[in-house]
């Protein structure tokens, strides 16, 4: 067993055989106390999501449903669909119309947002130019700059604009303001590439474009991974600008998700069931990718 | 070879940042500061100066701004004292390395990846003052004290029912931040201190901390501007953004916004943005003075 442990690990089980017990069982206790109550709202969602309403609401209140009525999540995929002319509930588009929204969105803002980081960062980290820093500097301040105060002028200029209402009203707001971070996480990737290999680039005949694109874009892989996973997640679950700049046809999940709230409500095992399959695919993804998605949360915040 | 063009080279390569980031960033600044200075009546209309007319009107009952504000101070403070200690805390006792740590560490941080408006949504129901889950569980052990309205819905406990989503949701993200703080502090620091003798809440408090004060600002820096800007969950939560007792400056700017009163949600953009900044300089300042 030693043999494949690092002096890292072995170092931490010398530390905790040196705790007294009392306190390692309270750090347990504190540790798993908190993983019920992480855990434990989700369950009772699972748990409404399959009842009928008059469990919900006095016979079985958190127990497992005494009949699992699959038939909730059948009828969420009704939700916003016209039957016999009639909308059912609200106007939308539907469950599925708004989860492929939700991915065409954030998969363009990714292409966007990651394209103009990098080109600007090599811009700023490997040309050489007066003004250079500055130029970075001021793109930080982006990450301060709170979203929500460009909405009105946005919404303005779009409407004038004639591009409210549609997929680019949201992809561009969402990879401006991607942006700041990107460069961020970008230069902090670039500046571990060795200079060298812009130079020897160079004298093999390599211009500017010509590294750019043989040089640096394939060992930035690693950075675009992981930003494109953190663009991903804000734009998946980002909720303002989606239900301002939005109609039927762009609804993003969250959309979906807050327009349940006016449909009925009583109807609690309905909800539950529009609630569960908005956050199942991504908590699916989750249990696939946990490390890098962590990464990617962790990156933005350390390097800064 | 390239240098005779290289200014323009460098121009092409920035043009893509600088487009989104002039017309989506800088533009809506300065556009806000020149909106908050004029009276709109409709959408369209092209406005009537007014000077600093919108600044003094959001402080009138008419706009109430300044509950807003109190609002969203008082959410930055609970962050800042309740969730981030609560966020260090986790972060010490995983990073010691516990069995399971990784699994600990998943689960913890999983919140944060659901959609804020479905926790906002999950935690209406448990506040429900009829059938909710706190209600059932005051029911069920014949407590006393929930008001009629529930949890949410009187003014007395409204905030902090906001709140507690909140740190359900966002604990995860500053213990994940501290964890990788704490996991990055050489060992040697450790092993040294505890060959002289040091006890493990000697080591946190006068090796981990220390070593992890930068990370411990961009978490303060992030709670902070994130109560400032906080607005899916209580978007969800508010029947009403005026008659609301939880009322953060983002639902007032949407409100307004929307209800012709552009002039008044441009002022509050642009003191989001004064306390956004204010807030960030103040909290950096504050750590290189102690440094």
């Amino acid at each position: 067993m030693a043999s494949s442990l690092s002096s890292h690990s072995n170092l931490d089980m010398y530390s905790v055989r040196k705790t007294n017990k009392f306190l390692k069982a309270l750090i347990y206790c504190g540790l798993v106390l908190w993983l019920l109550i992480d855990l434990f709202p989700l369950y009772y969602l699972f748990t409404f999501s399959l009842k009928s309403s008059s469990e919900i609401t006095g016979t079985n209140v958190i127990g497992l449903p005494k009949e699992w009525l699959w038939s909730n999540y059948s009828r969420v995929f009704g939700l916003g669909k016209k039957v016999d002319g009639k909308r059912l509930f609200f106007a939308n588009g539907g469950i599925e119309k708004c989860f492929s929204n939700s991915l065409l969105i954030a998969v363009a803002t990714i292409v966007i947002c990651l394209v103009a980081a990098l080109m600007a960062t090599y811009a700023i980290t490997r040309i050489v130019w007066r003004g250079r820093e500055t130029l970075n500097s001021i793109l930080m301040l982006g990450i301060t700059i709170p979203m929500h105060v460009a909405l009105y002028p946005i919404y303005a200029s779009f409407s004038k604009m004639g591009i409210l209402r549609s997929y680019s009203s949201l992809i561009i707001p969402y990879a401006a303001f991607s942006l700041s971070m990107a460069v961020m996480v970008c230069t902090g990737f670039m500046n571990d590439i060795p200079k060298e290999l812009d130079e020897s680039a160079c004298i093999d005949g390599c211009g500017l474009w010509g590294t750019f694109f043989h040089i640096i874009v394939p060992l930035m892989k690693p950075a675009l991974a992981t930003m494109g996973i953190y663009i991903f997640l804000t734009c998946w679950n980002e909720f303002m600008f989606a239900s301002v700049f939005g109609d039927e046809a762009h609804y993003t999940l969250p959309v979906f998700v807050s327009n349940l709230k006016g449909s009925n409500i009583t109807d609690w095992g309905l909800v539950g069931a529009g609630l569960l399959l908005a956050t199942f695919p991504m908590l699916i993804v989750y249990v696939f990718m946990s490390r890098r998605i962590q990464e990617s949360f962790m990156v933005g915040a350390v390097k800064g | 070879m390239y240098r005779k063009n290289k200014g323009i080279h460098i121009f092409l390569f920035l043009l893509p940042a600088l487009a989104h980031f002039i017309g989506v960033l800088i533009y809506p600044i300065f556009a806000s500061v020149h909106h908050s200075l004029f009276e709109y009546r409709t959408f369209t209309d092209p406005g009537q100066f007014v000077g600093f007319k919108n600044y003094t009107d959001l402080f009138t009952p008419q706009y109430d701004f300044g509950k807003a504000i109190i609002n969203a101070l008082i959410l930055a403070a609970l962050s800042v004292f309740i969730q981030l200690p609560l966020a260090l805390g986790l972060a010490l006792m995983l990073g010691k390395g516990i069995k399971g740590e990784r699994v600990y560490l998943s689960v913890y941080f999983m919140p944060v990846l659901i959609s804020a408006v479905v926790i906002g949504m999950l935690w209406e129901k448990i506040y429900n003052p009829i059938y909710g889950l706190v209600t059932k569980t005051f029911e069920y052990f014949n407590w006393s004290g929930l008001p009629a309205a529930g949890l949410l819905g009187d003014k007395k406990t409204a905030l902090l029912a906001v709140f507690i989503p909140t740190i359900w949701q966002y604990v995860g993200y500053h213990m994940l931040l501290m964890y990788a703080g704490v996991k990055s502090v050489s060992p040697d620091l450790r092993e040294a201190a505890m060959l002289d003798g040091a006890t493990d809440s000697q080591i946190n408090r006068y090796i981990i901390i220390p070593c992890i004060k930068p990370i411990i600002k961009v978490s303060i820096i992030f709670a902070i501007t994130g109560s400032l800007k906080s607005y899916d969950l209580i978007k969800v939560f508010a029947k009403d953004a005026y008659n609301c007792s939880y009322k953060v400056p983002s639902l007032l700017l949407v409100r307004y916004a929307f209800h012709n009163a552009g002039g008044i949600a441009s002022a509050i953009a642009v003191l989001m943005i004064v306390m956004c900044f204010a807030f960030a300089i103040i909290i950096n300042q504050m750590f290189k003075e102690r440094d």
